[in-house]
């Protein structure tokens, strides 16, 4: 994954991630929204609650008032104005459970007190301790429980009881009375007038309120007691809003619990604590309510939450499914884009035919390989310069295709004898690189080479052929030949032609002498360009003698170039010719000249034949047809004096237009010989399509025939191939008389032939003395006119 | 969909379907369950408590609008809470004690025989004559309401009966009388020459004297007399108390309404609602009270309390009765509260 692809998969990441936290963030929010929702309520419901509670304190302490002043604003409040006024009281606040009224009673009055009172109807009337069960011990005063409303049984059990003789209430009375305010005492007593919360008040008598403690003692004439439920409020404010609640009372410097309830908790998963805390100063006492609450995952209204989470958790795949989309339409294109970088890149610096990297590659990568090299450590750098023998025969006898083929081949054998870390390319037609980098001792080099050999040994499968082809290998090395890539490539291919002039397949290292070789090769190639208008080129004729009557017959005319005084051999200047394009013009110069020489030497014998060699290259680039037809007419010659050879490689190549040359200039009347036959592939059936005249038998058989059967039976063979086809046969080669004399005894029954023996190929004015001394001895010399003959 | 129902497939959804299910399955019969459960406990209460029995018993015989006002009250309250079986010892209309005793006796057999969870009575005689001789002290607890003033007489409160005195709402009325006239210093006291009235005439006279007031008594047997005792407490007295015409045989609504119309002027009160249209302020007892007060109690033993618990009481609720027309004729201005609360009749 490149860095794009990684940014895409960032960017829609981070969006997926950007949307998902706001989703989050609206998930946090609304969850927010409803704990902040829940939190509102549970104030609204815990001052609900405060109000009620503390409300209810208040009402009972406002409802003691309020009696008190009834009592005040009447001289004696009788059991029925008492009931009536509570009962209503009762019925507004149904967290007062009783009130009820004691009338103080002096220790002295109590037995008048309790007289009055049975007089009065109450039977058995005593003032009683607050147990009720033990009579009450004689005191100074007494406040025994008189009126008690409601009206009920259970109430009127506490008749003539008196709250003063109890600890849990005495102080409280006393503190009641001292300050004229309602004072709250926590009783354990479950029910009746005096039971759970009880509010004391006094009532005094006179028109004016006494103002100290003393006066209030004194005008005491009785207290109230107010029975309150404030559980009765907890339990039905916490049973609604499902809170716990605390009451406290500040007694001295600590909160006392006073009462607390305790809602049912649900056993849940809670999210937090809700607490709200009131403090309310009363008659004289602060009191302290504690609201709190659970907060259960479950009282929220989760759909705001839920829905958000799953919009947002929708949007955001889609958001991924969206950037995924693009990103792989990004992808397709940006494969794409790589794919056709790839080939533009594989165009670039690849070979597209062996796939190996080509020569600018090669020297881009040489280059960092010269440069990464530690020379200080004596590592170094081969570079291998690989040419193949023979591959232009192949590829002009067998064509291009299997050329190709045949360096499809060479390459991937290249490949088999390297390492991986060597390189191999190719930098051109059959030439190849191999860099072998990091050496530090020859013997690389020496394994290298001797693995080419090994692997170039084996014939190369080219279709329905097969083909050995062997490396010519030139050798330079960085940095002992030179530190300039292109040095070391020019040196390596100096090197390599060393191993070409050397008869080839074999390797050879780079020499500062082997730089003259070239500027020679170079000096060649200039001066072949200069030779034709210069006049060096020449023809040379070799005699074409009747092989069984030694008469002459014709003569094959043979190029040959003058430089300087010098005479450079066919072998080095004709590959020149073919690799410059001179091959054409020359060629056609070879044609008229020979003709023109012909029709002077065909003056020496009547049925003279002028043999003119033709290149691959001249029949199918140039117009031989006319310009035999130019050099039959400027040399007068008929065109049956005229014979072309040509070379089976010819065949191979674009087999319609050669035969349709060939057939113009059979049609023409000029014979055509296929020369060298027996070397290349000897195909019969190119003497079965073509309308050749003669077959030439190449001078390796000969060479050896004498000593060798096999050339013997091939001759022999081939003799009876060219009197089965009805062909003339030229054998060449023959130098000697055991030569002459063995090739007749294959069977030869007629034909012509070539060599030394016969004489070597000689200047016009030579030949022509030649074939006169020839044809005098038998006697044969016409002596007309001169005619000349091709090489 | 294809992920739920490869989710649905799974042996794991399977068991958590069943869990589900049967839980759901639990609960409708764990519910109904408890439901019948708990309609069969309140049959089981509610028969228990039908199997209770409260006997009420009472002095006097159904129609006499008093024991009709208590008993009234009594199946108000207990209705629901136990069977109630009554008797009447007609001791109204039949005055003879050997009546009385015989009916006691009538209702002890009772007693005995249905074994109630407590029983109420109500006024004097079931008291005297069946409570004290045949159930001081007993097992069985008794509910007392409607005995005039004090039970002092029969020895109540036993250790199985309490209940409530029927007092009249004399110092009350004084007070109001008090509160009207400022400082009254005479009054009289009229109506028919009868036990229950001169025992009420007793107490009046008691309550008055704590006040410093004399109130003299004149209890007549004609109408005339009635008459004349009217006029001269006119002219002799600070106010009358108006007590009940029973023992005056000539007694004649009419003639009574147009002579009061005719010589009202001093303040005049009563305790008698039959009575109320003659005075200017009445205060009357109320049977609902007592009877309220017994049943209550009954309640509370039924609920497993004993009778000795509870201290006798007395009542304490009156009705009050205006006449406007007179007050207006006589000048005189009750308290506010008492008259904003007081029924207004007129003769």
């Amino acid at each position: 994954m490149n860095w794009r692809s990684l940014r895409y998969v960032m960017t829609s990441l981070a969006a997926a991630l950007l949307s998902l936290s706001v989703t989050l963030g609206m998930c946090y929010w609304a969850y927010q929204h409803e704990r902040k929702t829940e939190e509102i309520r549970f104030e609204l419901a815990a001052n609900d609650i405060r109000d009620r509670i503390i409300g209810g304190l208040i009402a009972g302490d406002e409802a003691s008032y309020n009696i008190v002043s009834m009592f005040h604003a009447s001289t004696a409040v009788d059991a029925e104005q008492f009931h009536v006024y509570v009962r209503d009281m009762l019925a507004r606040h149904s967290f007062i459970s009783s009130v009820s009224y004691m009338p103080r009673v002096n220790g002295q009055e109590r037995a008048q007190f309790e007289q009055s009172l049975r007089a009065k109807g109450y039977a058995r009337f005593r003032v009683k301790g607050l147990s009720g069960a033990a009579p009450l011990a004689v005191g100074d005063l007494h406040y025994p429980l008189l009126y008690l409303t409601p009206f009920r049984p259970v109430q009127l059990r506490w008749l003539g009881r008196d709250p003063l003789s109890s600890a849990s209430f005495r102080d409280v009375m006393k503190h009641a009375v001292d300050t004229g305010l309602s004072m709250p005492a926590i009783s354990s007593i479950g029910r009746g007038p005096l039971a759970n919360y009880v509010l004391f008040k006094a009532i005094y008598s006179g028109k004016v309120s006494p103002q100290t403690a003393a006066d209030r003692q004194q005008a005491v004439s009785g207290m109230i007691a107010i029975s309150m439920k404030p559980d009765l409020l907890l339990d039905t404010s916490a049973a609604v809003s499902g809170v716990q609640l605390t009451l406290r009372w500040l007694s001295g410097e600590t909160w006392q619990p006073l009462l607390s309830h305790d809602a049912p908790v649900k056993q849940t998963l809670n999210l937090g604590r809700m607490r709200r805390d009131y403090v309310v100063d009363l008659g004289g006492y602060s009191y302290q309510l504690r609201v709190s609450k659970a907060l259960p995952w479950d009282i929220f209204q989760w759909f705001w939450p839920i829905s958000l989470l799953f919009l947002g958790l929708a949007m955001s795949v889609m958001i991924l499914m969206f950037f995924r989309a693009q990103f792989s339409r990004h992808q397709v294109i940006e494969q794409k884009v790589e794919e056709k970088t790839r080939q533009l890149h594989q165009l670039a610096y690849f070979d597209q035919l062996t796939q190996l990297p080509n020569r600018k590659m090669l020297l881009e990568k040489i280059e960092q390989i010269i440069h990464s090299v530690d020379v200080d450590d004596g590592e170094k750098v081969a570079l291998l310069f690989v040419d193949l023998d023979r591959f232009k025969l192949v590829n002009d006898s067998l064509g291009h295709q299997m050329g190709d083929q045949l360096l499809i081949e060479a390459a991937r054998r290249l490949g088999r004898c390297t390492r991986k870390s060597d390189l191999v390319g190719r930098l051109g037609g059959d030439e190849f690189l191999i860099v072998l980098p990091g050496l530090e001792t020859p013997r690389t080099i020496e394994r290298v080479c001797a693995a080419l050999n090994r692997v170039f040994i084996k014939p190369v499968r080219l279709g329905a052929h097969s083909a050995i082809v062997t490396p010519s290998i030139g050798i330079s090395i960085y940095p002992d030949d030179g530190e300039q890539v292109q040095a070391l490539l020019q040196y390596a291919d100096l090197a390599m032609y060393a191993s070409k002039q050397a008869g080839g397949n074999r390797a050879s290292l780079y020499s500062p002498g082997m730089g003259g070789s070239v500027a020679e090769r170079l000096a060649l190639h200039t001066g072949l360009g200069q030779a034709l208008a210069s006049g060096e080129f020449s023809l040379h004729y070799q005699p074409l003698v009747d092989g069984l009557s030694g008469s002459l017959k014709g003569a094959e005319a043979l190029l040959r170039w003058h430089k300087e005084g010098k005479v450079i051999s066919p072998a080095e200047f004709i590959p020149a010719l073919e690799e410059t394009g001179l091959i054409c013009e020359v060629g056609r110069w070879v044609l008229l000249q020979a003709c023109l020489d012909a029709a002077q030497l065909g003056l020496l014998c009547d049925d003279f034949k002028i043999s003119v060699n033709v290149s691959a290259r001249q029949m199918l680039d140039g117009d031989l047809d006319q310009d035999v037809r130019d050099a039959l007419s400027r040399g007068g010659l008929q065109p049956s004096q005229l014979q072309l050879e040509v070379t089976e490689s010819l065949f191979i190549q674009e087999y319609e237009r050669v035969n349709a040359v060939i057939q113009g200039l059979h049609e023409l009347g000029v014979t055509l010989s296929l020369d060298d036959f027996g070397t290349g592939y000897s195909s019969l059936s190119y003497l079965k399509r073509f309308p050749f005249h003669s077959l030439k038998l190449d001078r390796s058989f000969i060479r050896d025939i004498t000593e060798n059967r096999e050339d013997r039976e091939l001759v022999r063979a081939i003799i009876a191939v060219a009197q089965a086809l009805d062909l003339n046969l030229v054998v060449e080669g023959i130098e000697t008389e055991d030569q002459l004399s063995v090739v007749r005894g294959q069977g030869f029954t007629g034909g012509l032939v070539q060599g030394y023996l016969f004489g070597r190929p000689m200047p016009l004015t030579e030949f022509e003395q030649h074939a006169q001394t020839e044809l005098l001895k038998l006697g044969q010399y016409s002596g007309v006119e001169r005619k000349a003959s091709l090489p | 969909m294809k992920a739920y129902q490869k989710l649905h497939n799974k042996p794991c959804v399977y068991a958590f379907q069943v869990i589900f299910w049967m839980s759901g399955l639990c609960y409708v019969f764990g519910s109904s369950n408890a439901i019948s459960a708990s309609t069969a406990h309140s049959e089981l209460d509610s028969t228990k408590d039908n199997a209770k029995l409260c006997l009420y018993i009472s002095s006097y015989h159904p129609g006499y609008e008093w024991q009709d006002g208590v008993e009234e009250e009594i199946r108000a309250v207990l209705e629901g809470h136990c069977n109630i079986q009554q008797f009447y010892m007609d001791t109204k209309r039949n005055r003879e004690p050997e009546f009385a005793r015989k009916k006691a006796l009538e209702a002890k057999a009772l007693i005995i025989d249905s074994e109630p969870d407590v029983v109420i009575t109500s006024d004097d005689n079931s008291a005297l004559y069946l409570i004290k001789p045949h159930f001081k002290d007993a097992e069985i607890p008794f509910v007392f309401c409607g005995i005039n003033w004090s039970v002092e007489e029969y020895g109540l409160p036993y250790s199985n009966a309490t209940g409530m005195v029927e007092v009249g709402p004399y110092e009350l009325l004084l007070r109001e009388v008090i509160r009207v006239l400022r400082e009254p210093k005479t009054g009289v006291y009229l109506g028919g020459d009868v036990k229950t009235t001169r025992i009420n005439l007793r107490r009046f006279v008691g309550d008055a004297k704590q006040q410093d007031i004399v109130l003299q008594g004149q209890l007549v047997t004609n109408m005339a007399a009635w008459e004349k005792a009217y006029l001269d407490a006119q002219k002799s007295v600070d106010f009358i108390v108006i007590a009940n015409h029973a023992g005056i045989a000539d007694w004649d609504h009419q003639r009574a309404t147009h002579f009061v119309k005719q010589h009202a002027g001093k303040l005049s009160v009563g305790y008698l609602e039959h009575m109320a249209r003659y005075n200017m302020l009445s205060m009357t007892k109320l049977p609902q009270e007592q009877g309220a007060w017994a049943a209550q109690l009954a309640l509370e033993i039924l609920d497993g309390a004993s009778p000795s618990d509870f201290p006798v009481v007395v009542n304490h609720r009156w009705n009050l009765y205006a006449n406007p027309d007179l007050l207006e004729k006589s000048g005189h201005k009750l308290s506010d509260e008492i008259y904003r609360k007081a029924v207004k009749v007129s003769l």
